[in-house]
């Protein structure tokens, strides 16, 4: 043990000592080493609401590459010559500015810039620009949606960050029903959610049909399907890292939308030197079905909300500090008629304080203490008599990072984190719920446990072809007692200004592990790994193209592979376990697949067409006799497409289609009956074939919207017009054999039909 | 041009042809076995049968198999047992039935099929259970249950042995005459309580426990109602009564198969699936466990005061 922590101080004060003290003076030279020029840096922000953009490139007009805004919004673009030159920043949906000026040898200069929506200039615009432009970013398996791509693709009215993704090729969901991410073959558990920073548990709503994030609150959305950098960690497959807006720093501002579903509202505004923003939505099913009649068998109360709010201010022209916060709630209550009351209540709360400091021109940090609850609960009673399930996972993280811009050629960035998780899990079933009994029961798992991890990358441009990425990650999980370290690589080979070759290898351990049964996320329950297990890995291995083959469209194809290592499958029948090793299967895996990925991001028409050709196998030497199986979620062919037309200032229609092979499924071959000692009745159960050996038929859907800009007592105000599964293919659920009878009924559930739906939406 | 139609037809070449798997029809019957030894009772009820195939109607009597050869072994013993059609549609039982259970025994059963095939498996019986609260012969079944406190229910404390987990049974022995186990006896006939399903309790709603085939009509005529019980005490609620009059109130100390069967089976979600993970039953499916009991008799008085 001792030995492991020594290896996780050396990599502290590798941070600590290379990094902090150069960077504790302003007045530092950190460009000592960088190659001869200027440096220019700054933070590049819209002009209408002072917040600040996410990707934005900035670079030289007579130079190739240049530099890609951070999640701050923060860029440094240096090795200038010393000269005259015109710096194009651009940003996708912003009209490109230019701006001339002149630099000397060793010169820093701060060049802060402010974009116009370009919505607001009806003429001719320019859009160019996107984050191929930094050389020093290897960009593999990262997409980047856009939020307007984000608003138009809308179920049953609502826009839904998960539901977007989703169609992109490569992303599936066990079912239309579902917003988890199955991505490039791992399960929704398996994928960083982050936000602001934060950790965000089973970020769903409605039992897993909508995600908990709202998109009038979120101003970024980076997916990462594999191969990500050492700056992420915890997670075996993927990542979602998206940003909070900061809310509008020059004028106060509102929206309100009516949905068929939820309403929401964000306001947001100027204060002091910075901004705040406050947004929710909640629905009101609870409310319609309160006014149905129903004389026998009443419905249950059910409602889900979601808050985001935030408060930023600039204590500097080098700090920023925000203060944000995140709630999202499911509630469903039942009362029947005789008397039994059921609560269910999912809770998702996070806060993150953070502080982004400007030590030097070149080097931009970032320190984050955010908290992150999630807890699910149920409570059930009847007559003095009932049981509870009280579910929790808290999680508190102290994190800093540092991002070095050392030259035009490398970025380092370097890190420490460290994270105190609580988890509790309370069962309590078939018992008085009178307190007594209640207190006789100790919680299942009550524990905590701690976890230290730093990391270091570098991204080099070797040359103007070819640039790599290199880091390492270190992990301390103190109740298991280990260290992982977690090597990773990229490369890209630019062969051409529009054809760039890209691979990436890296090493990827995650520590917990999700208990949850599959298209229901609701009792879900985070499991650190004990001595009985050890942490699950993944190996990533990714190799793409990144092209663009006419102006606009980016067109890109990746082929990866992922094995997998110590991953788990949920033992559904255990009532009680003193080891994480009780409540998983364990067993290894491997996907591979392509992904072809055709997008249009600027223009009238913007949208994609995406297809992946996946495969994925599990091996348990306890599941299917031992054999190997296919998941349920794995889904050989995936097709997506999503167009947006923007027909005149007033009308936009859009249109998305996603095309799936069926999702597996286990047949039954035969029958039998089993009962109880004194059952005057016995049970019809049925035997089953291979393990997901079968598949449903395909899933395939098409969805259309049309968005009608308007005024409403004089605002701006915009008419949501959506029609979900037009031809309302209903996919199957899931499927059962019904033996209630002699004969065995075997019985689809089905999902949606189509539903129209509309919206009003107004900004004040 | 061609482009343009490339993509139309292929869209409805993958709608058109998106077919599902046929399911499996490589049907072949495999030996079901169930046997539970109830620790002091005799060695009785073994089920021998062959599954059938799902596609066609299920024949319960067609499936017991008649003349395999059934024995059992225990502590350097070997008992054959015998056919016997009066129990269900037929089962094995020790023609003996002063051959009781013994706890803390190792019991192997061997199963030749007709066609030759061999079926074993083995359970250790549990120890034996006593009670620490004696419940009561007579409960008085409330007027009004709404306002009753759940502490004036039928409480139950047994010792735990080694068991952490527990089976409770709640079975009416006479759903039609009430009257007659009175003192003096009457000739009134039995009702039921009007406290179908319950929450937490015993036979909650057709899902674990009602031993029908779940839903309402499992709920309304079944007369036995299982629970699990993860401590060494309960309280059963009013409305795990049914019916008034005679109940058996059982605790169920089981062995490690008993419970996983009884897991499998009634915490499945849908249909229960066979799971290999939970069946002792080697060459075959099934289960063969074991259990120590405690009974009680339990009177449920009219809620007529």
């Amino acid at each position: 043990m001792m030995q492991r922590r020594v290896v996780l101080l050396c990599f502290v004060v590798f941070v600590g000592v290379v990094v902090a003290p150069r960077a504790r003076s302003e007045t530092m030279d950190l460009h000592s080493m960088a190659v001869p020029g200027a440096t220019l840096s700054g933070f590049v922000r819209d002009s209408t609401t002072g917040e600040t953009l996410v990707g934005a490139t900035v670079r030289l007009r007579e130079q190739p590459g240049g530099a890609v805004t951070n999640k701050s919004g923060f860029y440094v673009l240096g090795g200038i010559p010393a000269g005259e030159h015109t710096v194009v920043i651009s940003f996708l949906g912003f009209s490109t500015k230019e701006t001339t000026l002149r630099v000397s040898e060793g010169e820093t200069r701060r060049l802060d810039v402010a974009l116009v929506p370009e919505v607001l200039e009806m003429g001719e615009v320019t859009i160019e620009g996107n984050r191929l432009d930094d050389r020093r970013q290897i960009s593999v398996g990262r997409v980047n949606v856009p939020l307007r791509e984000i608003s138009q693709l809308r179920v049953a009215g609502e826009a839904d960050v998960f539901r977007s993704l989703q169609f992109l090729p490569g992303v599936l969901s066990s079912s239309q029903i579902s917003s988890g991410l199955y991505i490039r073959g791992g399960s929704p558990d398996q994928t960083l959610v982050l936000l602001d920073g934060s950790a965000v548990y089973n970020p769903t709503h409605l039992f897993g049909f909508y995600s908990t994030f709202n998109p009038d609150a979120i101003k970024d959305v980076e997916l990462i399907k594999g191969g990500f950098p050492a700056e992420y960690g915890g997670r075996m497959s993927a990542v979602l890292d998206l940003v909070q807006r900061d809310g509008n720093r020059n004028r106060f501002e509102g929206k309100a939308s009516l949905g068929l579903i939820s309403s929401r509202l964000s306001l947001e505004g100027p204060v002091g030197n910075g901004s705040w923003f406050l947004g929710g939505r909640r629905t009101y099913i609870d409310l319609l079905t309160s006014l149905i009649e129903t004389e026998n068998s009443p419905l249950p109360s059910y409602y889900f909300y979601d808050v985001n709010g935030k408060i930023t201010q600039d204590l500097s022209p080098s700090d920023k500090i925000s203060l944000s916060g995140f709630l999202a709630r499911d509630q469903m209550d039942f009362e029947s008629k005789s008397g039994l009351t059921l609560g269910v209540g999912v809770q998702n709360r996070a806060a993150a304080l953070r502080w982004t400091h400007l030590f030097a021109d070149n080097l931009f940090s970032d320190f984050n203490v955010s908290w992150s609850d999630y807890s699910n609960a149920l409570e059930n009673e009847r007559r003095g008599f009932g049981g509870v399930i009280d579910n929790h996972i808290t999680d508190l993280t102290v994190k800093g990072k540092f991002e070095w811009f050392a030259s035009n050629d490398l970025t380092i960035t370097t890190g420490v984190e460290g994270s105190r998780y609580a988890l509790r899990y309370l069962q309590q079933l078939g018992g008085g719920s009178d307190s007594t009994t209640v207190e006789e029961a100790p919680p299942d798992i009550d524990t905590e446990d701690y976890v230290y991890s730093g990391f270091g990358q570098a991204n080099y441009r070797f040359s103007g072809m070819f640039s790599a990425q290199m880091g390492l990650r270190a992990n301390y999980y103190q109740l298991r007692d280990i260290v992982s370290l977690d090597p990773r690589v990229a490369v890209r080979l630019q062969l051409r200004p529009d054809i760039a070759v890209k691979a990436a290898w890296g090493m990827y351990h995650q520590y917990f592990r999700l208990a949850s049964v599959q298209d229901f996320n609701f009792f879900d329950t985070w499991l650190p790994t004990d001595a009985t297990v050890d942490p699950s890995l993944a190996v990533h291995y990714v190799l793409g193209v990144e092209t663009r083959p006419h102006d606009g469209y980016e067109f890109n194809v990746e082929l990866y592979y992922k094995d997998l290592r110590n991953v788990s499958e949920l033992r559904e029948f255990v009532t009680q376990s003193s080891a994480v090793r009780e409540v998983f299967y364990n067993g290894n895996g491997q996907s591979y697949g392509i992904e072809l990925f055709l997008q249009k991001r600027i223009g009238n028409f913007t949208g994609w067409a995406g297809y992946a050709l996946g495969s994925i196998t599990s091996q348990f030497d306890e599941l299917n006799g031992g054999a190997s199986f296919r998941p349920k979620w794995d889904r050989r062919h995936d097709l997506k497409f999503v167009a947006q037309y923007r027909i005149n200032a007033r009308w936009n229609l859009g249109a998305s289609f996603t095309y799936q092979s069926g999702q597996s499924y286990t047949a039954q071959t035969s029958r039998y009956q089993t009962s109880f000692p004194g059952d005057n009745q016995g049970i019809g159960a049925t035997v089953p074939a291979d393990l997901y050996g079968l598949r449903l038929p395909a899933s395939h859907q098409l969805n259309l919207n049309a968005n009608y800009h308007t005024t409403l007592f004089g605002r701006p105000a915009m008419l949501l017009i959506d029609l979900y599964n037009v031809y309302s293919h209903r996919d199957i659920w899931y499927r059962y054999y019904d033996t209630s009878g002699d004969v065995t009924e075997v019985t689809d559930v089905l999902l949606l039909p189509i539903i129209p739906s509309v919206a009003l939406e107004i900004t004040f | 041009m061609k482009t343009t139609f490339a993509l139309p037809f292929t869209l409805a070449f993958l709608l058109f042809t998106a077919c599902e798997d046929a399911p499996p029809t490589d049907y072949v019957a495999r030996p079901f076995i169930q046997g539970y030894l109830l620790v002091g009772e005799p060695i009785q009820d073994i089920v021998v049968a062959l599954s059938q195939p799902i596609d066609q109607a299920y024949d319960h009597p067609g499936s017991i198999v008649r003349d395999a050869a059934v024995t059992i072994e225990y502590d350097g013993r070997t008992l054959p047992l015998l056919f016997r059609e009066e129990v269900g549609a037929g089962s094995y039982h020790v023609d003996d039935s002063t051959v009781v259970v013994l706890p803390e025994t190792t019991y192997r059963l061997r199963v030749r099929m007709p066609d030759g095939a061999l079926v074993h498996a083995e359970t250790t019986t549990p120890r034996d259970l006593a009670w620490v609260l004696t419940p009561p012969a007579f409960v008085q079944y409330p007027k009004d249950t709404t306002r009753l406190a759940a502490t004036d229910s039928l409480r139950l404390r047994w010792t735990p042995g080694d068991n952490t987990e527990f089976l409770l049974r709640v079975m009416v022995l006479d759903t039609v005459g009430y009257g007659r186990y009175l003192s003096p006896p009457t000739v009134e006939a039995n009702a039921r309580t009007g406290g179908s399903g319950s929450a937490g309790g015993p036979g909650s709603g057709g899902g674990p426990g009602s031993d029908g085939h779940g839903g309402s009509a499992a709920i309304n005529y079944s007369v036995t109602r299982w629970t699990l019980v993860a401590q060494d005490r309960y309280q059963i609620p009013w409305t795990s009564f049914s019916w008034y009059g005679r109940h058996d109130v059982a605790v169920f100390a089981a062995d490690h198969w008993f419970l996983q069967w009884f897991k499998s089976v009634q915490f499945s979600r849908l249909t229960p699936e066979y799971d290999p993970r939970e069946s002792n039953i080697v060459g075959g499916l099934g289960v063969f466990g074991s259990a120590a009991v405690l009974r009680t008799g339990v009177f449920v008085l009219k809620n007529e005061r």
